[in-house]
């Protein structure tokens, strides 16, 4: 038997251990950390089921959970930054541009999945090894809405099966090097 | 772009997104932007912004996503090619991180309480 989990559950924990429901107070800092470490995988699991989901289709389950494996956070953080780069008006491989974006734009709900996994991850990575990392309840909470929000853009690019989400997950199989031989 | 160009660019930037358009009630009343190394110890910016009040239920996303793009955007336009991350704070919220430590309160018996109950529940 598997025992499965959904991106609702970690959002759910999350809310919890940074109190959004206890409603008072300031929580301590241990459950504020482990919060942001939650949120940041509840949307990296979103992300990666997906991105197997969408390579195996009606395939055989066994495939998506190894393809699943392959998705590395380096290559999503990766892919992420070329999201912004052209985002923001910054420079990106040629090959990147287009591959992720239509007539040079590149769609709302990526730029918000982008922005929000380079933040989630940056805030998960300070949340479990740095001790100066400064929790606060509100950025807690507000790490959590962030998740959740680009998991809903998430599932609106799957809804309405958008290109350069699929573009997205394929490159962030191999990060880099997807497109040195491009 | 050398040490004292982005010396002079990071006033300019925090100017810049002081300046945003920000949704909600709440206000910014105050940005600095700072050199930073990130998760993967590439060099970035940090732009804490601090604003007028506080949200209960954590920053908006649609707040922290309009600082994350423009922040970005205005970086670009200032010709700063590190990205920047950005953190927000309440003034208390900022105002206590001089402190060296922070006392909790009882808020986490709470969510003990909660936790508890929803363990059973699943039992």
């Amino acid at each position: 038997m598997r025992r499965t989990f959904k991106a609702e559950d970690y959002l759910h924990l999350a809310d919890t251990l940074a109190g959004r429901t206890a409603r008072q107070g300031r929580p301590r800092t241990a459950y504020l950390r482990r919060a942001t470490s939650t949120a940041y995988y509840a949307l990296f699991h979103e992300l990666v089921r997906h991105g197997a989901n969408r390579a195996v289709q009606n395939g055989p389950e066994d495939h998506q959970h190894a393809i699943g494996r392959w998705y590395a956070h380096g290559n999503f953080r990766q892919v992420a930054r070329w999201v912004e780069n052209i985002n923001s008006g910054r420079s990106a491989p040629t090959a990147a541009v287009r591959l992720l974006t239509t007539r040079g734009q590149v769609n709302a709900d990526l730029v918000i999945l982008a922005i929000s996994f380079s933040d989630l991850q940056d805030a998960r990575h300070g949340a479990d090894y740095d001790p100066d990392y400064d929790a606060t309840r509100s950025a807690t909470l507000g790490q959590v809405n962030t998740a959740r929000s680009a998991i809903e853009a998430i599932r609106r690019m799957d809804k309405y099966k958008l290109h350069e989400f699929d573009m997205f997950l394929l490159l962030a199989l191999g990060g880099e090097r997807m497109l040195r031989n491009g | 772009m050398s040490t004292k160009r982005q010396d002079e660019a990071l006033p300019e930037l925090a100017a810049a997104i002081r300046d945003i358009d920000v949704p909600g009630d709440l206000a910014i009343s105050n940005v600095i932007v700072e050199p930073y190394r990130d998760s993967a110890d590439e060099a970035a910016l940090r732009a804490i912004v601090v604003m007028d009040g506080t949200d209960a239920d954590g920053w908006s996303a649609e707040l922290t996503h309009t600082l994350r793009t423009q922040a970005n955007r205005l970086a670009a336009e200032h010709g700063l090619d590190d990205y920047v991350y950005v953190s927000v704070f309440s003034e208390q919220e900022y105002a206590e991180r001089e402190n060296e430590t922070l006392e909790t309160d009882d808020s986490t018996e709470e969510i003990d309480r909660l936790l508890s109950e929803e363990s059973q529940g699943d039992q």
